[in-house]
């Protein structure tokens, strides 16, 4: 971040001799004041965090502080307390409304103290009144009156509450023992979709955007499995998320191309990561030689996930498509098509594992390959050396692997050690001699 | 669409506001004028991140043997419709898909499980209550567990929860070990 000149008193001082030396008129001087003051304004974030902070902390303070079930006091008094924080958080939420509508600070801390207020309410009076229901049931209610806060004070710590609520609602309600699919997270998540347009209109490029992106990244990645019926669906769910994992790879291509920012980009990283996850994981033989369950290829159609996965697998085909038009086969990059890739794969070696297994680790290795000439072509250390730690990976995996014997383990080991070397002084040599060219 | 935020926040709050009261306004209705039920049964104490410290009120009128028709599936909404026995304690009449009639005391649970016994139409039904959980205080719910665990060796104790019931609706109102309230064990 750039820094702010402080508006001391020697700054106004050498403003005032400018102006009285003629160099700058007042007019000038006073826009210079202006300027720096709405400056310090603007990236007055400290304060705004910690306020912030002390609001979440304060409010799950209330939570703990009411779960200690105050026995000694009737049901009365123990309702009254119930309200209390909520009532005062309303209160001060009016406040903010009517008087402190521009503060960021004021705005983010009322609206997560009145978050949080709204849980513990539900919380206390079932507590007071011994109803155990089901914690997906308390979510679900506590995201449905917490979701307007979102936007009657564009909080920004109430949209990241909100999403990671709905997320615990999901996992809570769609993995496990007797689950069902969540079908509420996708609706509550489409009452976000405003908030999300707002601030893509308003700050494409800020924080808020980044944070929004990595965390509805995250959360629809981790309620996607909700959607397979536990304990089946087994190979169609390790397909849809990888097709869903090369969806997020194609899109945050797209981003990067437009902002060239890689390590911001949620979509991009996320993606990226979990292909090589799943491919890293099928890269084994245990997966392909005793898959957990007695007939993998079941397919629960009363479940959204087959269809989903039909659905995304012809999104990648048209996003590849339309990249194909733009840019031709110049730019070609393996790692969106994985997912085809694997699901071929599946449905080829299913019988043979030993030939599923090759194939997985060629093809990570391929993509590793990929990344090695791309940073050799741009002279990239980063992407060269990414190439290279997916194969690192890749030997340290197979260093376990008993079924290869210790020779072949021994040589790729080496190569890949000699490979690293070489290719790192190949790009520094190179970058060396552009530099001396330039000079010369 | 300024002058519009005060009022419908307004609106928030009340609806926020609405969810704890009408759960406090039917739990209210069924504690003064629903009828009590002593469902015998065997406290351990797990913890609620939000709710505090609880006995799990483990319920031993969990189960029922039907010869009955119906086809009653895992997961789904039962009425229980309940008497009192020859002791004094609640017995399971009979279990439906639909409330029962004539006014009965009725209770709604989940089925969780059925068994089929071989050689017989009988099926064994066992059932989740959404009244399952005491609330106490974080220092006495141990204590509460540890009560109960000595409770068990005298056979001459008896512990069971008092249930309150209205309309297919339940409230827990007390636990009781030997014929005094755990809250006064505790005291």
């Amino acid at each position: 971040m750039r820094q702010i000149p402080i508006m001391n008193a020697s700054f106004l001082k050498e403003l005032q001799e400018l102006v009285k030396a003629n160099v700058i008129s007042q007019q000038t001087a006073d826009d210079i004041h202006a300027f720096y003051q709405s400056k310090k304004t603007e990236n007055n974030s400290f304060p705004i965090i910690l306020s912030i902070l002390g609001s979440i902390l304060v409010a799950l303070g209330i939570i703990l502080v009411i779960a200690h079930n105050w026995d000694q006091f009737g049901r009365g008094i123990k309702t009254a307390f119930a309200f209390l924080p909520l009532i005062l958080s309303q209160a001060l939420c009016f406040f903010v409304l009517l008087r402190k509508k521009q503060n960021i600070g004021w705005k983010e801390s009322a609206a997560t103290l009145l978050f949080f207020s709204v849980g513990a309410c539900i919380s206390l009076v079932s507590q007071i009144y011994h109803i155990s229901g089901t914690l997906s049931q308390f979510l679900l209610t506590w995201m449905f009156l917490a979701i307007p806060l979102v936007y009657f004070f564009s909080s920004f710590v109430v949209t990241l509450l909100y999403i990671g609520g709905i997320t615990w609602y999901a996992c809570v309600e769609g993995y496990g023992y007797g689950n069902h699919v969540p079908y509420w997270y996708f609706i509550l998540l489409l009452l976000l979709a405003p908030a999300y347009i707002r601030v893509l209109k308003s700050k494409p490029s800020g924080n808020a955007m980044r944070f929004f992106n990595w965390f509805l990244a995250l959360s629809f990645a981790i309620s996607f499995g909700t959607l397979a019926k536990s304990f089946g669906d087994y190979h169609v769910l390790f397909a849809g998320y990888l097709g869903l994992f090369c969806l997020y790879y194609l899109i945050g291509t797209l981003i990067v191309q437009q902002t060239s920012r890689v390590l911001g980009n949620s979509l991009f990283s996320v993606g990226l990561t979990g292909i090589l996850f799943i491919l890293i994981t099928w890269s084994f033989d245990w997966l392909w030689e005793s898959p957990p369950y007695d007939n993998p290829w079941l397919v629960t159609f009363s479940r959204p996930l087959p269809y989903l996965t039909v659905i995304i697998f012809l999104l990648i085909g048209y996003l590849l498509f339309k990249r194909f038009k733009e840019v031709g086969t110049e730019a070609a990059d393996p790692v969106p098509f994985s997912a085809y890739f694997f699901a071929l794969a599946l449905v080829a070696f299913y019988h043979f594992p030993t030939a599923g297994v090759l194939v997985v680790n060629f093809w990570v290795l391929s993509l590793a390959l990929y990344y090695i000439r791309k940073g050799s072509i741009r002279s990239h250390l980063g992407i060269l050396n990414f190439g290279l730690l997916i194969v690192t990976i890749l030997a340290v995996f197979r260093f376990f692997d008993d079924s290869i014997p210790f020779i072949w383990r021994g040589i790729i080991f080496l190569l890949t050690g000699i490979g690293i070397f070489a290719a790192n002084l190949i790009i520094i040599k190179r970058k060396k001699l552009l530099s001396q060219k330039t000079q010369s | 669409m300024k002058r519009f935020i005060l009022p419908l926040f307004a609106l928030l709050v009340l609806i926020q506001w609405s969810v704890p009261f009408k759960i406090i306004w039917r739990k209210e209705r069924v504690i003064v004028a629903g009828r009590e039920y002593k469902f015998e049964t065997q406290p351990i104490d797990p913890s609620s991140p939000f709710m505090g410290r609880y006995i799990s009120l483990d319920f031993k009128l969990d189960t029922f043997t039907s010869t009955s028709s119906v086809q009653f599936k895992n997961d789904e909404k039962v009425y229980v419709q309940l008497g009192i026995n020859g002791k004094g304690f609640a017995f399971i009449k009979s279990v439906s898909r639909t409330p029962p009639a004539n006014n009965a005391d009725y209770v709604e649970a989940i089925l969780t499980y059925i068994t089929e016994t071989t050689g017989s139409s009988a099926k064994t039904y066992r059932f989740k209550y959404p009244f399952n959980g005491f609330y106490m205080n974080e220092y006495k719910a141990p204590r509460a567990e540890a009560l109960y665990s000595s409770s068990l060796r005298d056979s001459s104790m008896h512990t069971y929860a008092l249930i309150k019931v209205l309309n297919g609706d339940a409230a827990v109102t007390d636990v009781v070990i030997g014929n005094k309230s755990i809250a006064e064990w505790l005291k």
